[in-house]
C-alpha cells in the first residue's frame, strides 16, 4: 500500500474529501502506471470469476469455492517452501494441487458418507486453512528458511492487489483468457447441464466431463485470485457478481454479461478507492464495493424487495378500490 | 496476600495450561457443533467466525480495551446478527442459502480487515492473530478467580463450556425435537425459532470467546470436526454428545503435543488433526468409504451369481433357452464381456449351482441353484 | 400399427451399489405404439428408463433402439426426465429450453441458427405457448412447465418420445394437449413411452402397456395386458384404490 501513498499523498486529506475525489477521478492515480497495472490484473481477474462464477452459483455450488480457496493456501506455502521463493507460477501450481485434492476429498467424503455436503465443507476448509498456518510456523521457526524473505506468503491470506506486478496480470491473462474461450466454446453444454441435467446426459454430454471443466476453469481462477485478494475472500468474486445479475437478467447470456461487467467495474472503483485512501486494501475494497451493488440489487431489482413491495400495495390498493 | 494465592502455575506446567484451556474450548465447540451439523448449518459457522472479526472491531471502538468482556459480549451480539442477517437475505427469496452465506461473511470480513488496517493497526490486533489466535500465549494473561489465579482464556472458556452444559441439559428435549423436526417442534409448542437463536448466540459467543486464542479457523474445525466424527459413529444424540467431546480431547491432545514436537502453530495443527479423525472415521466406520466398498465388492460378486441364476431360471424351459442360455451366447445376451462371464459362470459351476447340459450345449440349475432362484423369487418378490 | 419392435431391452438387470432394482428384465416395444409403462412406487420405472438410455449404470444387458446402440441413434431419441430434477432458478426464457432440443443436432461451438429458432417456436406454438415464449421458465405454472418440456422433444424431432410421468401434476388442460400431441405422433409414425401413473385413463390414452415391479409383470397390447391379476402381480390392487373390471 505504501507504494501508492507515494504517488497519492497529496491527495490523502480527510474524509472530507471523499467525495470531491470520488466524484472527479482523480487523473494523477488513474494514469499512473503502477495503478494501471493493479487495476488492469483485478479488472481482467473480476471479469472472468464474475462470468465463471455463474457456473458455480447456478450449480448450487458457491460454497465449494470458498473451500477450494481457503484450501489452496497449504499447497502456496508448499510450493514455497519447495522452490524456497515467491515465484508466481510455481505458487499457481501450488494453489492448483492443494485445491484439487481438497476438491476430490469433498467429493469421496460427500459422495460415499452420510455427512452433508456442509459439513464436509466446514471440515475440509478448516483443516486445509490449518495445514497452511502450520507450514507457515513451521517456515518461521526453521533456520533453513531464515534467510528467505517469505513477507509476501502473507498476502496470500489476505490479498495485496497493491503489489501486483506485470508478471501477475500476464499470469492472469494466461489463465482468464483460456477460461472465458473454454466458457465460450462450450457454452451450449454448460447451458443444458446447469439447467436439466438429466437431459443433458441423453443427448450425449457427459456430466464428468462437464464437472471436470468447470472444476478446471474455477480452480485456475481461484488460484490466480489468491494473490490479489486472497484465500480467505476470493470465492466472493465468484459469487457476488452472479448474484447481482441474477437480480437483473432472466436469460443466462445476460446474466454472464453483467456479473462480467459488475466484477470488472467493482474492481476498478475498489482499486481506485484503495488507491485514494491509505489502509484500504484493496481485494476488501472490490468485495465491499461488490457487495454493496449486490444488496442495492437486491433492493431495487425488477424483482427486489421494492418492486415486491410496491407490487404488494398496488395489489391493496386496487382490491380496496373495486 | 500473594503468598496464600493459590496460583495454578504452581501445580500446572504453562504448557498443561494450554493443553487444558484448548480441551475445554473444544468441547465447548463441539458439543454445540453437533445441534449445528444436525441442522445442516456447518458452513454458518464459517460466517460466523468469519463475521465475528468485524463485530470485535466494532466492540473495540466503544470499549477501548481489548480484554474487557464487553468486547465479547459486543462480538457475541454481533454474530447473532451476522446470523440474522443471513436468514434475512435468504428469506428474501431472491438468493439461495448459500449464497446468502457466501455474500455475507466476506462483506463483514472485507470490513473488518479495512476497519483494522485503516484505524486499529496499531492495536494488538494481527491478521495473524484473527486467523490462528494466539494459542501460546495463553498462559500469559492470568487473572484472579476464587481466590485461584489462572489463565483468563481457560477461565472464559470455562465459563462458556458450563453455561453451553447447562443450556443442553435444560432443553434437551427441545433442541433434539426441533432439530430433527423443526415443524413438529412449533406445533407442540416449543419456539423453534427462539430456540434457534438461543443456539446461534451461544454459537456466537463460544466462537468469540474461543476466538482471540484459537483463532477464526480453528473454530470451525473445533465446531464441525468432532462433531461429524460424533455423527457418523453413533446413532443417539446424547451418545453423539459424549462422543463428540471425546473426540474434540483426543485431536486437542494430539494436536498440541505434535505441534509442540514440531515446534508449530498448535491451533492449526489442532485443525489438522481434526480434519484428520474425521476423515479416517469418515473411511472407516460401519459404513465408510473403504467397510462400505469392501462389503460392495462382495455383495455385487453375490449379485453377479444371483443375476445369472435369474436369467437362467427365468429362461429355462422357453422356447428361446438355446440363445439365451447357449454356452456362446449366454455372455452376449447379459451383455457381459467373454472373461467375466466365463469367470461367474466357472464359479458357479464349482459351487454347483448350475452344470453345462451337453446335449442342448446350455447351462441348467442344479437342485441347490434352482433352491436359490426360489429363494431369490420370494426375497425380491420377483 | 405394425408389430415391428423398435426398442428391445434384453435381460437388464440394474441395482444401486448393491441394492437389485431390476431383475433380467426383457422388454419389447412395439413401433408406431403408444405404450405405458406402470408399477407401484419403487417398482424402477425411472430406472429402467434411465438405464436404456444409458443414463444409469447396468449389471447386465442391453438396449437396442431401431437395432442400434443409443448413442448411435441419440438425436432420434427425445427424453422428458421427471420435472423434479431440473433447476428451475436457472435465468432461461421458455424458447430458450425449447431451442435446447435443436442441441443434439448441433456440433461443438456451432450455434443454434435462424432455422432452429423457427423450428423451436413452431414447436412452441404447437402446444399452445407461444404467448409465453419469453417469459422466464420459473414463473410458468407446472403445467406450462411441462408443455415446454414437450415443445422441447417437439423441437428436436425425434422418432421416439421416452417421458417420465409428464403427465403428473398438471392440469386438464395440459393433459389433454399432452395427448393430443402424442396422438398426433402416432399418425406420423412415431413412437412413445411414457411413464404413466393414473390408471383411471390408462386405457383411453395409451394402445399398449407394460407392467413392471422390479421385474416384467406382462407386457402387450392394452387390452390384453390390463387384467386384475396383473396389477396385482404387481402389488398395485390397494395402491390406487381402483376397481379394475373393465
Amino acid at each position: 500500500m505504501y507504494l501508492f501513498n507515494l504517488f497519492t499523498a497529496s491527495k490523502i486529506i480527510d474524509i472530507g474529501s471523499f467525495q470531491l475525489a470520488f466524484l472527479s477521478l482523480d487523473m494523477d492515480i488513474l494514469s499512473s502506471y503502477v495503478f494501471m497495472v493493479v487495476c488492469a490484473g483485478t479488472m481482467i481477474l473480476a471479469a472472468a470469476a464474475g462470468a465463471i462464477g455463474t457456473i458455480s452459483v447456478l450449480k448450487g455450488q458457491s460454497l465449494i469455492g470458498d473451500a477450494i480457496g481457503h484450501s489452496a493456501y497449504p499447497g502456496v506455502v508448499i510450493a514455497f517452501m519447495i522452490g524456497m521463493a515467491l515465484d508466481p507460477l510455481k505458487l499457481f501450481i501450488g494453489a492448483i494441487i492443494s485445491g484439487a485434492i481438497a476438491f476430490a476429498l469433498i467429493q469421496l467424503i460427500s459422495r460415499h458418507s452420510k455427512l452433508n455436503l456442509d459439513a464436509t465443507l466446514a471440515i475440509i476448509l478448516s483443516s486445509f486453512f490449518g495445514l497452511g498456518m502450520v507450514l507457515k510456523s513451521y517456515i518461521q521457526g526453521h533456520e533453513a528458511f531464515a534467510h528467505v524473505s517469505q513477507g509476501g506468503l502473507k498476502n496470500y491470506i489476505f490479498g495485496q492487489a497493491a503489489y501486483i506486478k506485470n508478471a501477475d496480470v500476464y499470469l492472469i491473462l494466461a489463465v482468464a483468457i483460456p477460461s472465458i474461450l473454454i466458457f465460450i466454446i462450450f457454452y451450449k453444454e454448460f447451458k443444458v447441464f446447469i439447467f436439466d441435467e438429466t437431459y443433458a446426459k441423453s443427448i450425449g454430454i457427459k456430466s464428468n466431463f462437464m464437472y471436470a471443466l468447470m472444476l478446471v476453469i474455477t480452480m485456475g481462477l481461484i488460484a490466480t485470485g489468491l494473490k490479489v485478494v486472497g484465500a480467505i475472500l476470493i470465492s466472493s468474486f465468484l459469487i457476488v457478481p452472479a448474484i447481482t445479475a441474477m437480480q437483473w437478467a432472466q436469460q443466462f447470456n445476460r446474466v454472464i454479461l453483467i456479473a462480467s461487467l459488475t466484477g470488472m467495474f467493482s474492481a476498478f472503483l475498489g482499486t481506485y478507492i484503495s488507491s485514494i485512501y491509505p489502509g484500504m486494501s484493496t481485494g476488501p475494497s472490490i468485495i465491499l464495493v461488490m457487495s454493496l451493488i449486490a444488496f442495492l440489487s437486491m433492493l431495487i431489482g425488477p424483482r427486489g424487495i421494492l418492486a415486491k413491495y410496491f407490487r404488494r400495495r398496488k395489489f391493496i390498493n386496487d382490491k380496496s378500490n373495486v | 496476600m500473594i503468598n496464600l494465592m493459590f496460583k495454578l502455575s504452581n501445580f500446572i506446567g504453562l504448557g498443561e495450561q494450554i493443553l487444558i484451556t484448548m480441551i475445554i474450548t473444544a468441547i465447548a465447540c463441539a458439543l454445540l457443533g453437533c445441534f449445528l451439523v444436525l441442522r445442516k448449518l456447518s458452513m454458518v459457522t464459517d460466517a460466523l467466525s468469519h463475521s465475528i472479526l468485524l463485530g470485535i472491531v466494532i466492540a473495540y471502538f466503544v470499549t477501548k480495551d481489548l480484554g474487557s468482556p464487553f468486547l465479547i459480549i459486543g462480538a457475541g451480539i454481533f454474530g447473532v446478527f451476522t446470523v440474522y442477517s443471513i436468514e434475512l437475505v435468504a428469506n428474501t427469496g431472491l438468493v439461495k442459502n448459500d449464497d446468502a452465506v457466501g455474500i455475507i461473511f466476506p462483506l463483514y470480513f472485507s470490513l473488518g480487515v479495512i476497519l483494522i488496517s485503516m484505524f486499529a493497526s496499531n492495536v494488538h490486533l494481527d491478521t495473524d492473530i484473527v486467523l490462528m489466535g494466539q494459542t501460546i500465549m495463553i498462559p500469559l494473561y492470568t487473572t484472579e478467580f476464587l481466590g485461584i489465579v489462572l489463565p483468563k482464556s481457560l477461565l472464559n472458556m470455562s465459563i462458556i463450556l458450563l453455561i453451553n452444559v447447562i443450556f443442553i441439559l435444560l432443553f434437551y428435549k427441545e433442541l433434539k425435537v426441533s432439530t430433527f423436526d423443526p415443524q413438529q417442534a412449533t406445533l407442540s409448542g416449543f419456539k423453534s425459532t427462539f430456540l434457534f437463536y438461543c443456539l446461534m448466540a451461544l454459537s456466537s459467543f463460544t466462537a468469540v470467546s474461543a476466538f482471540d486464542t484459537v483463532g477464526a479457523i480453528l473454530v470451525i474445525s473445533l465446531f464441525i470436526a468432532p462433531s461429524a466424527s460424533a455423527y457418523l459413529i453413533t446413532k443417539d444424540l446424547k451418545y453423539m454428545l459424549i462422543v463428540a467431546s471425546l473426540y474434540a480431547t483426543v485431536n486437542s491432545i494430539i494436536g498440541y503435543y505434535v505441534a509442540v514436537a514440531l515446534n508449530v502453530s498448535i491451533s492449526g495443527m489442532v485443525a489438522v488433526i481434526s480434519g484428520l479423525t474425521c476423515f479416517l472415521t469418515v473411511l472407516f466406520y460401519e459404513n465408510g468409504v473403504v467397510t462400505s466398498l469392501l462389503r460392495l465388492r462382495r455383495n455385487r460378486r453375490q449379485l453377479k451369481l444371483d443375476l445369472v441364476i435369474v436369467h437362467i431360471g427365468n429362461h429355462l424351459g422357453q422356447e428361446s433357452e438355446q440363445l439365451e442360455l447357449g454356452f456362446d451366447s449366454i455372455a452376449n445376451h447379459l451383455s457381459w464381456k467373454q472373461e467375466r462371464s466365463s469367470k461367474t459362470l466357472k464359479r458357479l459351476i464349482k459351487e454347483n449351482y448350475i452344470v453345462a447340459e451337453q446335449v442342448k450345449k446350455i447351462f441348467i440349475l442344479t437342485e441347490k441353484g434352482q433352491e436359490r432362484y426360489d429363494l431369490l423369487k420370494t426375497q425380491y418378490g420377483l | 400399427m405394425s408389430n415391428k419392435t423398435i426398442i428391445e431391452v434384453e435381460d437388464l438387470t440394474m441395482a444401486y451399489s448393491d441394492q437389485p432394482v431390476l431383475w433380467d428384465n426383457d422388454v419389447s416395444i412395439v413401433e408406431n405404439s403408444k405404450t405405458a409403462i406402470i408399477g407401484p412406487n419403487g417398482a424402477g420405472k425411472s430406472t429402467f428408463l434411465k438405464g436404456i438410455l444409458g443414463l444409469l449404470p447396468t449389471l447386465s444387458g442391453s438396449a437396442h433402439f431401431m437395432g442400434k446402440a443409443y448413442k448411435e441413434v441419440q438425436a432420434e431419441i427425445a427424453y422428458i426426465p421427471q420435472s423434479s430434477e431440473v433447476n428451475w432458478d436457472f435465468p432461461t426464457t421458455a424458447l430458450d429450453v425449447v431451442l435446447m432440443g435443436r442441441y443434439v443436432h448441433l456440433g461443438w461451438i456451432k450455434r443454434p441458427s435462424q432455422k432452429d429458432k423457427k423450428i423451436a417456436e413452431q414447436a412452441l406454438a404447437q402446444i399452445g405457448m407461444s404467448e409465453f415464449k419469453n417469459r422466464q421458465i420459473s414463473q410458468l405454472s407446472g403445467g406450462q412447465k411441462q408443455r415446454v418440456f414437450i415443445a422441447r422433444a417437439i423441437a428436436q424431432d425425434a422418432n421416439i418420445y421416452i417421458m417420465d410421468e409428464p403427465l403428473a401434476g398438471v392440469d386438464k388442460n395440459t393433459e389433454s394437449i399432452i395427448m393430443d400431441f402424442l396422438n398426433e405422433s402416432q399418425k406420423q409414425g412415431k413412437t412413445s413411452v411414457v411413464v404413466h401413473h393414473d390408471l383411471n385413463t390408462l386405457a383411453e390414452y395409451f394402445d399398449h402397456l407394460v407392467i413392471i415391479n422390479k421385474r416384467i409383470v406382462a407386457q402387450g397390447k392394452m387390452t390384453k395386458v390390463l387384467t386384475q391379476e396383473n396389477l396385482e402381480n404387481a402389488n398395485m390392487n390397494g395402491d390406487y384404490g381402483l376397481d379394475v373390471s373393465v
